[in-house]
């Protein structure tokens, strides 16, 4: 039985780890029984990337943020590619000047899906290999996605310059 | 200007002048129309009704419409989809890469003012007809296959209407006031000199599949007595 397999394996990896005082909680979909979410200190995100691959995940899904207004909550999804189950690992930021270190080093997918991260929600990844706007133009004036973000609601207003070819 | 300008121009005076500048119309005019080569710019699923267009059921080949990859081998651009702000620069710059006659047709309601995101989104252009001139609009999220059919014959009117001997009325004239919010200028290899004013904005085009066939637009009025 692969680690991947057995979430009580994986929890207990993340606290002899991280330490038991990094990992909030934990818990189980009630509906996707292959789906296990931790919630973590965001400080030891990269020691957690890399337990994630000795524990058979080397697929980084995706990675995204939520802004809840009182803390921007970072989401990132590893998923096992020979079993098919799922860790989802989630870590709160403060919602001015967030920052937390990036997964560049470890899994490469991580590259572009900060810059992402960066352009819409703001979040700084810290040793980025390339720390610019992937989506909007060089240039563009704020982070669309944060709850704080105005939108300009005039059709005939246009957007902002897209600048240099 | 070129001698292709002015000849006919000169000609259309002559007595009998006016047989051999339509007839040479009626020559230019039928083979214009009859092998309008698009140039493709699909952005989004528009698209996907435009390959629609070009596959077997609909068979755009029959009034010759052949889907090019390249700008300077096409007559027509069919923008299809939402235009974004990051992509204005580009679309600017490839319809200039287009040889002229060119036309333009505007495909699906993002296209004609952005659509759903013409409120409160931050990135798209409202209507592509803010970045360059547009000949015929078709209406539709997205448009049918039969839609942009009905388009492509309505250009194919319009290029029946248009005669040599007034080569400037053949394409909508380019809206000035609206070019520097996007400072695309400097893609633009014809800029107007300072000493020439500026040509009035084009009137606004309604959302509908609408053509002006040989109307001496306001605008080209204007120009024409600006410069007399």
């Amino acid at each position: 039985m692969s680690p991947a397999e057995n979430f009580k394996v994986i929890v207990d990896s993340f606290n002899k780890r991280i330490g038991q005082e990094n990992v909030l909680e934990n818990f189980e979909d009630p509906k996707d029984p292959r789906l296990l979410t931790v919630r973590v200190n965001p400080g030891k995100i990269v020691q957690i990337a890399e337990l994630m691959k000795e524990l058979d995940f080397p697929y980084l899904s995706f990675i995204t943020a939520v802004d809840f207004k009182t803390h921007i909550e970072m989401v990132y999804w590893f998923t096992s590619l020979s079993t098919g189950f799922n860790v989802r690992v989630k870590c709160n930021l403060p919602p001015t000047n967030p920052q937390i270190e990036s997964l560049a080093g470890s899994y490469s997918t991580a590259n572009w899906n900060e810059r992402e991260v960066y352009d819409l929600f703001g979040v700084n990844f810290l040793n980025h290999p390339e720390m610019t706007r992937i989506l909007t133009w060089e240039g563009f004036d704020g982070h669309p996605l944060l709850k704080k973000y105005k939108v300009i609601d005039d059709p005939d207003e246009f957007p902002k310059s897209p600048g240099s070819l | 200007m070129g001698l292709i300008e002015q000849v006919p121009k000169f000609v259309k005076n002559w007595p009998g002048g006016g047989l051999i500048v339509s007839s040479i119309d009626l020559v230019m005019n039928y083979s214009r129309k009859s092998s309008l080569w698009p140039m493709t710019f699909g952005l989004a699923c528009c698209a996907i009704e435009m390959m629609a267009a070009n596959a077997s059921r609909y068979d755009f080949d029959r009034l010759g419409v052949i889907p090019r990859p390249s700008p300077r081998q096409s007559d027509v651009m069919i923008v299809a989809g939402t235009v974004c702000a990051k992509m204005a620069p580009f679309i600017v710059k490839l319809y200039h890469q287009m040889p002229e006659p060119r036309w333009v047709i505007a495909m699906g309601s993002c296209a004609i003012s952005g659509g759903i995101f013409a409120h409160g989104s931050y990135s798209v252009v409202r209507g592509v007809d803010k970045i360059i001139p547009v000949d015929v609009f078709i209406p539709g999220c997205p448009p049918r296959p039969e839609g942009l059919y009905d388009g492509i014959i309505k250009l194919q009117e319009k290029i029946m209407a248009s005669s040599i001997a007034n080569p400037e009325e053949r394409t909508v004239p380019e809206n000035p006031d609206l070019m520097p919010h996007y400072k695309i200028a400097e893609y633009i290899p014809i800029s107007p000199t300072p000493s020439e004013p500026p040509i009035p904005a084009a009137p606004v085009a309604t959302p509908s599949i609408s053509v002006t066939p040989g109307a001496v637009s306001p605008a080209t009025t204007a120009a024409k007595q600006a410069r007399a």
